[in-house]
């Protein structure tokens, strides 16, 4: 089994460090405050070209047709993007390191699976001249149910809205991600109290200052400079030459300026068309969102459902733990299947508890796709089992301080998932909390240690 | 009419441009000027990123029509400080408070406080809260930026 | 091609808004960001602030605002005290600094709590003329034919108490939930004006010396809720219909309170 070691590093007394605690001047802060800081849509292009989306307007649709001639007369236009333009249009982010299935359109093909899905990508002279063009883009749709609860996606009855077939990510082809530690019906049949409760948290725009967006301008070298505000540069940039089957010596990233990410510019969206549309054009092309797009049609953290049941002994100790959990990653998997697997390792969260019994799933419903954000997973999962601390302790007249602390992770524990606990440190962050607001805990509290 | 020339004084210079009637100030400075400090954040007047000195007076540049900018004097983030190595004490007091993360709400925060300080050179937390309460940060959380404030006001006036 | 014309005076600018297509500024900060993006969905811009709108005027105790006054404006002028606390409701210093009278009592934002409250008349022409009526009655005529709100009017001779309170998801720079204006004139009538609770602003009676002997929110509820019934409040990003129904009396109270 892998173990972290310690390291000691002599040569670093606490006299050399001076970073903590000591305010360290932001790398370029004078470009921020004197408006010299070039963000991604601050580059000026010569002919330079715009693009804007064709959305769908309903939740779940299949596409009947498509009529572009208005679009095409009106002035300005250039041209449009369908999917039949892109050579792959079928993804999965983790794709790279040999996760899937792929189940994202780049541009939606036969069927749309949430509202603001784009079918079309219009590129024209001005942001004008694109709007106008993309409003007068004919599509008769064919309307199909649509499901945006998680539990009601995954009843049998469900409409069926992925291209594999399952309204869930499968996990080495199980519905969940599984944790089976311990017997937690023993531990229920041992228990003084059961506790369960429902927690429902919702999805979450991240708001960045700055819109997703992309500009890309081909070179007369026949490659691509895109300027980028995305996140995660070199993985786009890979996810890219997939997608637009270019190879990726032809793509030339720029970027790692970013106006406020949190999570939301990590997925490529922009990107890949920004790069088609110049690629077929030969001329640069911006596609960033509008504020609106950011807040409607952008990635948002997942909303989850969580059913914690508990088993609890009179005096505070947890015996047993059983968490069944639903993320709702919208209609296309980003890196929601991710996150539901980063929540599965912090089940129980950081406490030891001798059964545990956790099934998290990661489900697919009609609403925009989800992503990255903040701790995604695990922030989530803590809002449930925080929560449901508080609970236990007032159900069973605990102080909540001693419930977490009695039942704290300790160095040396195993964890749910089978790894053993180091460099714990949850007791003393705890006991040093209570000291900074002054609560005095009691001696035997104070006296608990998170290591041998 | 549907274009028109104007003149506008922008950080002391006039410029001319020929706008439309759908012509924002803002993509006036972005585009025409380049003056890309003045940020894009959501052209509906919601973030403040935006925001310039119309004759003096603290304005949206996104919901400015530019025709209505024929004569006027803009200033922007470009025109604050009176060289680069002389910067104004609003921008030094934000450096040392870190008072910016990603940057782009930067300019607008400035411009509002030089908007606050231009008239009130003593004001209260209170007052520093009510002039930023235009201006959208998702990075510091405000307190940094009215810390700066502050001090910078504590040195204008002293 | 969109046309931008600046009228010189009301009758230019009436003739203009009839045209097809044609949208009015003022202002700007409600519509211009949608007419810059998606231009073409109009044809011309009616930029109306050149109409000599922007002036406040004193006749006895009668203040006349020119709808083309900003909300900075009204903040500047001490005899305007009374409508600071709606004025600085609205937006932050920017906006304020655009922001107009007239347009907010086209949009019917938080002003026009404190406007009917205090029982405002408003100047209104038509192509047939102009007339002065109460605000309360603005809200019931026909908004399909082209107007111009040009002016409103508060007697300040009516002497008497006044709250105003604007309940929203952060202290400043919000929409609110709710906005609302009470004021009581000396014989004790208290005149409530909402904003939120309905697809348009309006203005209820509410208890008689009101001011005098603060109620909470529950104690206001009941009838409220019987004066308001007819109305079903809007539901959006800021809050749903049933939220802002029930912060309506809290809103209420806590203008009252001060």
């Amino acid at each position: 089994m892998y173990r972290k070691k310690h390291v000691e590093f002599p040569e670093n007394t606490p006299q050399s460090f001076h970073a903590v605690g000591e305010p360290v001047t932001r790398v370029g802060i004078e470009g921020n405050v004197t408006g010299g800081l070039k963000l991604t849509e601050d580059y000026a292009f010569n002919g330079l070209t715009h693009l804007t989306m064709v959305r769908s307007p309903h939740h779940h649709a299949k596409i009947v047709s498509m009529d572009l001639s208005g679009a095409e007369a009106t002035p300005g236009f250039i041209r449009a993007l369908t999917a039949k333009d892109v050579p792959n249009n079928i993804i999965t982010p983790m794709q790279l390191i040999g996760i899937g299935p792929k189940d994202e359109r780049i541009i939606a093909q036969d069927v749309v699976r949430y509202k603001g899905e784009g079918l079309a990508a219009i590129i024209a002279e001005t942001p004008e001249a694109a709007a106008e063009a993309a409003s007068k883009v004919k599509v008769e749709y064919e309307e199909l149910p649509a499901v945006f609860d998680v539990e009601e996606a995954l009843k049998d009855d469900a409409p069926i809205i992925t291209l594999h077939g399952k309204n869930y990510f499968p996990y080495e082809d199980h519905h969940c991600r599984r944790i089976r530690f311990g017997d937690v019906e023993q531990g229920f049949a041992e228990a003084d109290v059961i506790v369960e409760q429902r927690y429902d948290t919702g999805p979450v725009e991240h708001v960045p200052m700055e819109v997703t967006g992309t500009i890309c301008e081909p070179t007369a070298d026949g490659r691509f400079n895109v300027y980028t505000n995305t996140q995660g540069l070199f993985f786009i940039l890979a996810l890219s030459s997939y997608v637009c089957d270019i190879p990726p010596h032809k793509l030339r990233f720029l970027g790692g300026v970013t106006g406020g990410g949190f999570g939301g510019k990590v997925d490529g969206v922009t990107e890949y068309l920004a790069i088609l549309g110049a690629h077929l054009t030969g001329r640069p092309v911006k596609y960033f969102y509008s504020r609106q797009e950011e807040m409607q049609i952008s990635s948002t953290r997942a909303g989850w459902r969580f059913y914690i049941k508990d088993g609890v002994k009179n005096d505070g100790r947890i015996v047993a733990r059983k968490l069944v959990g639903y993320a709702n990653c919208g209609a296309y998997n980003r890196l929601v299947n991710y996150g539901v697997t980063k929540g599965a390792a912090h089940v129980p969260g950081p406490y030891t508890i001798p059964n545990v019994y956790a099934d998290m799933h990661c489900v697919y419903t009609n609403r925009q796709p989800a992503s990255a954000m903040r701790g995604f997973g695990v922030t989530m999962m803590d809002f449930a089992i925080e929560s449901q601390m508080d609970i236990i302790a007032e159900k069973i007249g605990v102080d909540p301080w001693r419930l977490r602390l009695i039942n704290a992770y300790k160095d040396g524990d195993m964890k749910a998932h089978r790894k053993e606990a180091e460099g714990t440190a949850l007791i003393e962050v705890i006991q040093e909390t209570a000291a900074a607001i002054g609560y005095d805990l009691p001696e035997d509290l104070k006296a608990l240690k998170s290591y041998a | 009419m549907t274009v028109k020339t104007i003149a506008v004084t922008v950080n002391n210079v006039e410029r001319h441009v020929t706008v439309k009637a759908d012509t924002t100030l803002l993509d006036v400075m972005r585009d025409e000027l380049g003056l890309t400090g003045v940020r894009a954040g959501c052209r509906r007047g919601g973030c403040g990123s935006c925001s310039v000195m119309i004759d003096g007076a603290l304005s949206f540049s996104c919901l400015t029509p530019a025709m209505r900018a024929d004569g006027r004097t803009v200033e922007t983030i470009e025109g604050v400080a009176a060289s680069p190595s002389d910067l104004h004490p609003i921008q030094r007091a934000f450096i040392k408070h870190g008072s910016s993360q990603c940057g782009f709400c930067s300019s607008g925060m400035v411009m509002s406080a030089k908007a606050l300080l231009d008239r009130t050179p003593k004001p209260t937390r209170d007052d520093v809260v009510e002039a930023i309460s235009g201006n959208t940060c998702r990075c510091t959380g405000y307190a940094s930026i009215v810390d700066a404030i502050l001090e910078a006001a504590d040195e204008l006036s002293a | 091609m969109l046309a931008y014309e600046t009228p010189g005076d009301v009758a230019d600018a009436l003739k203009l808004m009839g045209g097809a297509g044609a949208v009015v500024i003022a202002g700007g900060t409600t519509n211009f960001g949608d007419i810059a993006e998606e231009p073409h969905k109009y044809s011309v811009v009616v930029d109306i602030t050149k109409l000599g709108l922007r002036k406040i005027a004193r006749d006895g105790g009668v203040i006349s605002i020119g709808a083309a006054a900003t909300m900075a404006d009204l903040l500047g002028d001490p005899d305007l005290a009374t409508l600071h606390g709606a004025a600085r409701a609205v937006g932050g210093p920017a906006l304020r600094n655009a922001a107009t009278v007239g347009g907010n009592i086209i949009y019917g934002g938080d002003l026009v709590a404190a406007l009917l409250a205090l029982g405002a008349d408003v100047v209104v022409s038509r192509a047939d003329g102009a007339s002065t009526g109460p605000l309360s009655a603005f809200y019931d005529g026909d908004a399909a034919q082209p107007h111009l709100v040009t002016e409103v009017r508060i007697d300040t001779n009516k002497k008497g108490k006044f709250g105003f309170y604007k309940l929203a998801r952060r202290r400043d720079n919000a929409r609110s939930v709710v906005a609302a204006g009470v004021a009581q004139d000396t014989s004790g009538r208290v005149q409530i004006g909402l904003v939120g609770v309905a697809p348009r602003p309006v203005v209820v009676e509410g208890p008689a010396g009101l001011m005098d002997a603060p109620q909470s929110a529950a104690e206001l509820r009941g009838a409220l809720d019987a004066a308001l019934a007819q109305w079903e409040p809007p539901t959006d990003s800021h809050a749903t219909a049933a939220y802002r129904r029930r912060m309506a009396p809290v809103a209420v109270a806590r203008a009252v309170a001060g």
